[in-house]
Formats: structure tokens, sequence, C-alpha cells
């Protein structure tokens, strides 16, 4: 029998019996996460009694009659995630298992359902706080970038990358409050860059994000680019919003609307009702303890030239 | 709609006992409070002086003994802090976010 495959990412001990291109090695006293691959009848004999009684959390069809995307959840069994193109996966109510089904595609491009949503969602499950924002390590501190899908979070985090910072994390952030601490754990080892911002790369940026894995259609590059090993504090939180003309504007948000930081959080509709409650308590902490920043986004400003400017901020005003 | 409203309904809440329900969680931010009602799962925003208001009703024995504290904490008159303490508990009470302590 093959030696299984060990890491560690979203504050998760991961075990697999299969290879994952950009899992982060390392081990460490942490929630084990058991990855196996499973065909669609194993999946379905593990369903079981969920079929018939699980409630369909969410659904997603892009332009077609048929479903696209869609999350299920039984209280007894866990959850189920389909996505056209990626496969399924049974996540146990717990975390604790993932059952994977991918089609036959590169492991790459299936795991992309894994690492974006079914590991986030084990790690939810396995008591942590989960955040749609990227990350990277400056001096020992976590600083992380929250904004919508399609801000430039990503953009950002590739210029923080190449001008200096450590890698943390791409769109899913973990935290756990410890002591009366937010810490983060780090992600997983890919990135995923916007075609239009790869164009800009020039070369020997692109070959600094490390081994390209692939390409999804024709939006986004993948990078295999290796996050930095074990939790480090929330040192500095910065919210990108939409902004007019010119240069981006940074400014310390005194009073954070509770609005902006619930709407942060990864996965809103699978949330028992004790994970809203830590979701509440988290961003509350987050609220009184950590440095938030607003970004308004200018139209002229490139993500290298905030990039620079935001880690002269950092560098200037937030300290570890 | 919870068992005491049903009881009673329209008693002057400021002469009764009110409690944060177990399914509800308040949390203070620096310019609001936010309560998660944790069996509609939704979040409700309320102003820092409600907030205050619910703060310190709850901890009274009879809502009515928060007035004063909060007419000196805010500079207004116990007449205008009853009522408008009076009208929040209620709102707070029918989306099942206070319940009255019988």
């Amino acid at each position: 029998m093959p030696e299984p495959t060990r890491g560690t990412a979203f504050g998760l001990r991961i075990e697999a019996d299969f290879d994952i291109p950009g899992l982060p090695s390392g081990e460490g006293d942490l929630p084990l996460a058991e990855l196996l691959l499973a065909d669609e009848a194993q999946l379905a004999r593990a369903w079981g009694a969920a079929e018939g009684r699980a409630t369909r959390i969410r659904e997603e069809r892009f332009g077609r009659d048929e479903v696209d995307r869609f999350i299920d959840a039984d209280p007894e069994i866990g959850y189920r995630l389909f996505a056209r193109y990626f496969g399924s996966c049974l996540i146990s109510r717990d975390g604790a298992r993932l059952l994977c089904v991918p089609p036959p595609v590169a492991s790459w491009r299936w795991q992309r359902l894994l690492v974006g949503r079914c590991l986030p969602l084990a790690a939810m499950l396995r008591g942590y706080e989960v955040l749609h924002a990227g990350a990277v390590e400056i001096d020992g501190g976590v600083v992380a970038v929250v904004g919508p899908s399609g801000s430039g979070k990503s953009s950002l985090i590739v210029h923080l990358v190449l001008q200096g910072a450590s890698f943390f994390t791409d769109d899913v952030l973990v935290l756990q409050e410890r002591e009366e601490q937010l810490v983060a754990h780090p992600g997983f080892g890919v990135i995923n860059v916007r075609t239009g911002e790869d164009e800009r790369l020039a070369g020997p940026d692109r070959d600094a994000l490390g081994p390209h894995l692939g390409q999804t259609g024709r939006s986004k590059h993948h990078y295999g680019l290796t996050p930095v090993q074990g939790e480090r504090p929330l040192r500095a939180l910065y919210l990108l919003s939409p902004g007019r003309e010119g240069s981006a504007t940074i400014a310390r948000v005194s009073a954070p609307d509770p609005r902006r930081l619930l709407a942060s959080a990864f996965i809103h509709d699978v949330r028992p009702p004790e994970q809203l409650a830590r979701l509440l308590h988290v961003c509350a902490r987050l609220a009184a303890s950590v440095p938030i920043f607003d970004v308004a986004l200018g139209g002229d400003e490139g993500a290298a030239a905030l990039a620079r400017r935001l880690r002269e901020h950092v560098d200037d005003g937030v300290r570890a | 709609m919870s068992k005491h409203q049903a009881d009673q309904p329209r008693e002057n809440v400021l002469d009764l006992a009110v409690v944060v329900p177990e399914h509800v969680i308040f949390r203070s931010f620096a310019e609001e409070t936010v309560a998660l009602n944790l069996q509609t799962g939704t979040f409700h925003g309320l102003n820092p002086t409600a907030g205050r208001m619910v703060e310190l009703a709850a901890r009274a024995h009879f809502v009515r003994e928060a007035v004063p504290a909060l007419a000196a904490e805010y500079g207004v008159s116990e007449e205008r802090i009853a009522s408008d303490l009076e009208g929040l508990l209620r709102s707070l009470i029918d989306r099942g976010l206070v319940d009255i302590d019988a």
C-alpha cells in the first residue's frame, strides 16, 4: 500500500490516499482531515441515509437548466458538494473525513474544488473561522486582504510576494482565537492569478511565483507557491472597496461595520447556529483587536503600485 | 412568538424583568451592537444607544430601574428614556431577541 500524502493547510493535518500538488509539507498538533479517493458508487453508499432527507442549502445554475453546483447538508452524515467539471466531495459532519470523487482531469484542476471549498468547509467544521481573504506574512505577522470576488485580492497578494513579503494564503484565511488573540493558519500552496495580471507580469516575476500548474479557461493561471509554515498572529486587515479615478486611498477604520466583517466570512449558508455564534464572536474580536484599514481602490493604479504603497503602510503604521 | 409574549402581550414592559434568551447572542462593536438569533440564523443591528439600553435593562430586576442611569448617561429626561426603552424592548420582544422573565 503506498504511503499516504501528508501535509498541513488551513489549520488541518491532512492525510490523503492520493497526490495533492501544492499541499504544504509539515506536521503539527492540528486536527486531522483524512482525504480518500472514491467513486460515485462509494460516495452514494456513504451518503446513503441522507438521500431524500438532506437539505439543499445552495444551488447554482450558470444559464442552463442543469444544476452546475450544489451543497446538500444532512445533520447526521455531513455535507455533499458537487461542481460540474470538478467532481463531488462528501465531508463528514465533523470535517474529519472527506470522500473525493474527481472527474477524469488533471489533479490540480479538480482539486480546485477541494482547496477552494471542501477543505475550508472542513476547517470550519473542525472549529476554525474562515474568511474570504488573501494574506502575506510581514515581520512575523499576517497582513490580510479582504474584498469581493474580482476586486484584486490575489493580484495584490502576488505583488506583495514579488516585493518581498512571504506568501501566506490565497482567497481562504483560517483564523483561530487563542488567549484573546486571533491567529491565522497558512493556506494552500497555490496562488490563482487572473489572466490580465498574468500578462502584465515580467518573465522573472512569473518564474518567482513557482511552477505554472495550469490555466482554468481563459480567466486564471495557477502557480505552485509555498506558504510559510505555522500559525502567525493576525497583524492587520485591509478591506478593498471600489473607489474613484486616481490612486487608491488607505484609511484606518476606527469603527468597523460588523456587516462588512460578517460578509467577509466564507460560505455563509452552511453554518449551523453554533458556527454563526463563533463567526460573530470572531468578527467582534477582529474589530476590537486588529487594526483594520479601508482601501478605496483607484482606477489608475495597478496592483504592483498599490502593493508597494500597502507595504510602506504596513511598515510605517502597523506594528506586529 | 415566545410563551411569555403570548401570556403577557401588552403589559407595560417597564414593570417587568427582561432577559436575553439563550438562543440570542449580543456582541458589541464600536458603533453598533449586533444581535444574532440562533433559531433563525438572523443578524440584527442595534445602534450603540439601543445596545446600551438592552444591556442595562437585562441587568435590572425590573426594567424601570434602568431608566435613571440611562437618563443620566444620555442627558435626557427619564420620561423620554422610559418611552424609548419601552418601544425598543417591545420591538425586540416581537423579534424574539428579548424575553419577558416571568
